[in-house]
């Protein structure tokens, strides 16, 4: 799982998280399980295939996808940005683990 | 009021356009929004600025609340208030209630409002003599107050009393009816408008339709709590595009009747540093999400297809139809522009009513794409938006230079720009 600072402005950092694969849907729902309070939507696109986006408790941040790329962005909070960045991997891994 | 209506942006296919109570809108995203205001309201010195950032949004919320109350037959005040608080939250304007307004007007108070939400999560708190930065909306909400009570347009007065910028919990405006109309324009509303289709050009591969087609399907959509739209990485607005042309318009009249024609240069400077700021951040947004990634990214082989690529993503989100007129090269690029969104508002316009005679955005915004791709290598590998970036590549001026070589507000029958490299 490789990481990428994408955007960063006072408030809020954008990463990039690049996985060997994407998710699938159940890899997703998976996260949302994990992660108390996380909200997943899922929006079928015109060309086929699903864009995912997470939405974190107490709006610290969201993740997104879709099932066309293995990278996965993840918008935090600047002023809990490392320990968000690290639950957010924790639970990708997880998710991955699981479902092995 | 918690009434749930249904609110649909209509897209127009043959304009590149979303329509909503007949007023075009753009999708733009809080750092363009607030690079353009405080870059206008810089001027509050010179001249009074919520004239023209107050006023121009309260002659359009009005003219869009009376058209969408005709086009869906509500006349009753409280389902008015009701479809006003559902357009204000769709857009992404953040969440309002109307509950304690009357035709006298009356206080409106949100924790939730894009200019104020956004400034004070980015930037340090601003100056206590300055006022609120909510002036969108608070121009908007008195626009549509009057059409909810069939007033005349230029009879509701506001002012922002508080703001999460100054430290208070909640943004708040006030409102109240007066015998004194304020000297207000009517809305141009569709303005003059132009038909294109978004043409497959025989350069490239890249299915600029099918791109079009699935942006359009993206779910910009509010967050239910804030009604704030998070996409791509930015907070984005559709705003009516009347309010950006207009604002930059008459900043540029206001800025120029005070100061004298020497300013014209700095004012049109600073409005094509707006575009070139926005190409880098909404665009460049745009160009590392998700949604990139799902819909556009997998067609894209060469740097000019990423150019084709933002093309087709254009009117999708409302900016007009833009076709290239031949294979652009790192050295250049020439595109047309149909029914581009700034010049439709300003074509809508007298001539001896207007100052610009093309659009700075357009100049600024294509001068920054081609940076963006060309020089900053956004095809090639993920960058780093940190300020660093833009201060590092631009730290001597803009990259490429943009100029109207056609311009419909000059009588030509569409824009033509030119984008060159402004270095060897």
């Amino acid at each position: 799982m490789k990481c990428q600072t994408l955007q960063v402005c006072a408030w809020r950092i954008k990463y990039l998280i690049t996985l060997s694969s994407p998710l699938e849907a159940h890899q997703w729902k998976q996260i949302e399980q994990n992660w108390v309070g996380s909200r997943l939507e899922r929006f079928p696109l015109s060309i086929g295939g699903v864009l995912y986006k997470l939405t974190l408790p107490e709006r610290v941040g969201t993740l997104t996808g879709s099932s066309h790329s293995p990278d996965i962005y993840a918008v935090l909070l600047r002023v809990q940005s490392k320990s968000l960045l690290a639950q957010v991997q924790d639970h990708i891994e997880r998710a991955l683990q699981e479902n092995l | 009021m918690s009434v749930k209506v249904d609110v649909r942006l209509e897209p127009k296919l043959d304009r590149g356009a979303l329509l909503l109570g007949g007023e075009p809108h753009v999708v733009h995203c809080h750092y363009y929004n607030h690079f353009l205001q405080t870059s206008i309201e810089d001027a509050e010195g010179i001249y009074p600025v919520e004239e023209v950032l107050v006023w121009t949004a309260q002659e359009i919320a009005h003219h869009l609340f009376r058209q969408l109350f005709a086009q869906e037959s509500v006349s009753d005040p409280s389902k008015r208030k009701a479809l006003v608080e559902s357009v204000f939250t769709r857009c992404g304007y953040g969440k309002v209630s109307l509950d304690l307004i009357s035709s006298e007007g009356g206080e409106i108070g949100t924790p939730y409002e894009h200019y104020a939400y956004t400034y004070a999560a980015t930037f340090p708190p601003r100056p206590s003599g300055k006022r609120g930065v909510s002036y969108f909306s608070q121009g908007y909400l008195a626009g549509a107050i009057e059409a909810i009570y069939d007033l005349p347009l230029g009879t509701i007065h506001s002012e922002q009393t508080a703001c999460l910028t100054q430290g208070d919990p909640e943004v708040r405006w006030r409102f109240w009816r007066s015998e004194h109309r304020l000297p207000l324009t009517p809305s141009v509303g569709e303005g003059n408008f132009q038909t294109a289709d978004l043409a497959q050009m025989a350069e490239t591969t890249i299915p600029m339709v099918q791109i079009r087609d699935a942006v359009l399907g993206l779910p910009l959509l509010p967050d239910p709590e804030t009604g704030l739209i998070e996409a791509f990485g930015v907070i984005l607005t559709f705003i009516p595009g009347n309010y950006y042309a207009l604002i930059s318009e008459r900043h540029l009249d206001h800025m120029e009747k005070v100061m004298g024609p020497d300013v014209r240069p700095l004012v049109l400077d600073m409005l094509i540093e707006s575009g070139h700021v926005c190409a880098f951040n909404t665009l460049g947004g745009i160009m590392q999400s998700a949604e990139w990634d799902a819909v556009v990214r997998p067609h894209l082989k060469t740097k000019e297809d990423w150019l084709y690529g933002i093309s087709a993503v254009m009117p999708a989100i409302g900016w007009g139809v833009v076709g290239c007129i031949d294979t652009p090269s790192p050295q250049r690029w020439q595109v047309c522009l149909k029914n581009w969104y700034e010049t439709t508002t300003l074509a809508a316009l007298p001539p001896s009513q207007r100052r610009l005679d093309h659009s700075p955005f357009a100049q600024g915004l294509l001068s920054g794409i081609m940076a963006l791709i060309y020089k900053a290598g956004v095809s090639e590998k993920r960058l780093t938006f940190d300020g660093e970036l833009y201060r590092q590549l631009f730290q001597e001026g803009r990259l490429y230079d943009g100029r109207f070589i056609e311009s419909r507000l000059l009588g030509a029958s569409q824009d033509v720009v030119e984008v060159t490299s402004s270095r060897q």
